[in-house]
């Protein structure tokens, strides 16, 4: 199991969803949340193997809650960010923000000369 | 007579589910089979039809991505392209090099007969040679993108520029297969192959 602390992409984008949601994050919110906002086509596999990722490096904590019958009867799974990963999600986005500053219009600014 | 469904009971396809349930096995993601359950039973008040589809391509697209996130976290990616090769190479010796049949690596039983077994045969060709192919670009990405971008852009071509000579040759050889058929099986596995690795390398890209 891969032990980076460097967040993803779709990392950033999974955790940014578990603060927008709080305590009602859970598959199917988090899968929607991304698909609406990033309009991003967003699989649950996808979505549950990045938690177990962000799970095991202790960025992100789960909880059961109930089990409803249009679930099939299975109980949900909640999650939420731990002080860690609110630490590394807050850094990420803070030098990804640093390095967009500034930067407009698309594509021109980034140009790249050699 | 139209189908009146307004009164059968919604549930998501069971074969669908059962698949991804078999992957799930032993793993703390029982819970993503009720979240696939929640959000058809919303999709199948509109439309049933279309939640059937999503559901099926929900649990598909998610199956395949368990499975190679689990074979890398347990280093199994690197037997299964073993494997894979070993059963590409296998079926080549017998399409191109055994002269004859009883010096084939292995026999279908009635080897011009076209039942199950032989579907069976194809399936696991066809597809085992999709997911080395797929298996070996995500090792190859993961550690050596460059020598990947390689792979794809130079040596396959040049690969596939090379081979065709060199089929001519051994093609010269003999053999008691058609020609077509040697042909078509061999086309047939190396196409698999690439497109599991070229799919593979542009959903990483």
């Amino acid at each position: 199991m891969s032990k980076s602390r460097n967040l993803g992409e779709f990392e950033i984008l999974v955790l940014a969803a578990l603060v927008r949601l709080g305590d009602d994050a859970y598959g199917v919110t988090i899968r929607q949340e991304i698909e609406n906002r990033a309009e991003r086509s967003v699989t649950v596999g996808a979505l549950y193997t990045t938690l177990a990722r962000l799970e095991d490096k202790k960025f992100v904590a789960s909880r059961m809650g109930e089990a409803t019958p249009e679930r099939g009867g299975r109980a949900k799974r909640y999650f939420e960010m731990t002080d860690e990963g609110r630490a590394h999600f807050e850094r990420s986005i803070s030098s990804l923000g640093a390095m967009l500053k500034g930067l407009r219009p698309w594509p021109k600014t980034l140009r790249i000369s050699h | 007579m139209a189908e009146d469904t307004s009164h059968q009971p919604l549930g998501p396809p069971k074969a669908a589910s059962a698949i991804l349930s078999f992957f799930l096995r032993g793993s703390d993601m029982a819970p993503l089979l009720g979240d696939l359950a929640e959000e058809y039973q919303d999709l199948a008040q509109s439309s049933p039809k279309a939640a059937r589809d999503w559901y099926w391509r929900q649990s598909i697209l998610s199956t395949a991505h368990i499975a190679v996130s689990r074979a890398r976290e347990q280093n199994l990616h690197r037997a299964l392209i073993g494997v894979g090769i070993i059963f590409v190479f296998l079926h080549y010796w017998n399409l191109w090099i055994a002269p004859v049949a009883a010096t084939r690596v292995y026999t279908l039983s009635g080897a011009e007969s076209y039942g199950p077994a032989r579907l069976a045969y194809y399936i696991v060709a066809l597809f085992g040679a999709a997911i080395s192919g797929a298996f070996f670009s995500y090792v190859l990405a993961a550690k050596h993108i460059r020598l990947m971008r390689f792979v794809m852009s130079r040596a396959l071509p040049a690969a596939t520029i090379l081979f065709t000579p060199a089929a001519a040759l051994i093609l010269m050889q003999g053999g008691d297969y058609p020609v077509a058929y040697r042909l078509t099986q061999t086309g047939l596995v190396a196409v698999a192959f690439i497109a599991g690795a070229a799919l593979a390398f542009w959903r990483m890209r």
